[in-house]
């Protein structure tokens, strides 16, 4: 697993892509099991909540079925503790279901403004 | 020695905060800054117990003011420097003691900014090692309400002013610590 985080628009989806030669796609929880890139991890984490599920929970069975998946997202946890409940239990736990994927990742790579940093 | 570490929600910062006050070793103490008002709370303060045990922390709840910290040689953990920010800021009791003349006119980042670093001078000063653990609330392009901005400009002041204090300082990245300062040695 090769995991690429950094800000909104700081470009991990474009570094992923020219380093692994796969173009990470938006899909749905399902359809990640079995996608060579993924696009937006953090979005779908929320749709795993938003139907009950654990956002951790996720993260371990993806380990499990797409162990050489790429995958791309957005960190969300760096700004103040939203209001709404739903949102800062999406932020918390897409942050613990991201650990998860980088701990089982033999790569992590963090994108700041468009510049790779291999942090694993 | 003082380290300080920062990151997002869920990043991973208090396993990492924890494994590095049990690698400075001695005497383990923990500060929670957490006052407790609901259900969330108190799971958030469950799991963050579990998380310690059995790694040999005493728990010492400072819900209000840093006050009284031990000062003998102790590795004390202070969890998190973002509630703290508020508590101070925001803690009806904390308003009168730092304040009492003039409640009303407390509105600027630096008089709160000023106050905390005061707060702080002690605890920088201790015999033991002391492990800050902060939150990063600079990293959204939301535009908040003033008084939001001003505690997030008082909690940033805050984390740049334990990062200089610090001899290491780290930022946690998906369980991952960047060393920003010092050595690698934590």
């Amino acid at each position: 697993m090769k995991l690429y985080i950094g800000g909104a628009g700081h470009g991990q989806e474009i570094v992923a892509e020219n380093e692994t030669g796969f173009k990470p796609i938006l899909c749905s929880p399902e359809e990640a099991f079995d996608q060579k890139a993924i696009d937006r991890f953090h979005e779908i984490t929320k749709e795993v909540l938003k139907s009950g599920g654990s956002a951790q929970e996720f993260a371990r069975e993806l380990v499990k079925k797409n162990p050489d998946a790429v995958i791309c997202s957005n960190e969300i946890g760096g700004g103040i503790h939203p209001l709404d409940k739903d949102e800062r239990i999406w932020r918390e736990e897409t942050g613990r279901a991201l650990c998860i994927l980088a701990e089982n990742a033999e790569q992590v790579t963090r994108v700041f403004c468009g510049i790779p940093k291999r942090i694993k | 020695m003082i380290v300080f570490i920062s990151g997002g929600s869920g990043c991973g910062k208090s396993a990492f905060a924890e494994s590095v006050a049990q690698k400075l070793g001695g005497e383990l103490v923990y500060v929670a800054t957490m006052p407790i008002y609901g259900e969330e709370d108190l799971k958030k303060v469950e799991r963050h117990h579990k998380l310690r045990a059995g790694k040999g922390f005493r728990t010492l709840e400072r819900p209000k003011l840093l006050s009284e910290l031990p000062d003998n040689g102790e590795t004390v953990l202070i969890e998190c420097m973002s509630t703290h920010t508020a508590n101070f800021m925001y803690d009806p009791d904390i308003a009168a003691e730092i304040n009492p003349k003039e409640k009303e006119a407390v509105t600027d980042v630096s008089f709160y900014t000023d106050k905390l670093k005061e707060e702080l001078l002690p605890i920088l000063k201790r015999s033991g090692n002391t492990v800050f653990v902060s939150a990063e609330v600079g990293f959204d392009g939301t535009a908040y309400d003033p008084e939001t901005e001003k505690y997030r400009m008082v909690l940033s002041n805050i984390n740049r002013f334990l990062m200089e204090q610090s001899d290491a300082g780290y930022e946690v990245v998906c369980g991952i610590p960047l060393t920003i300062k010092g050595e690698e040695t934590c």
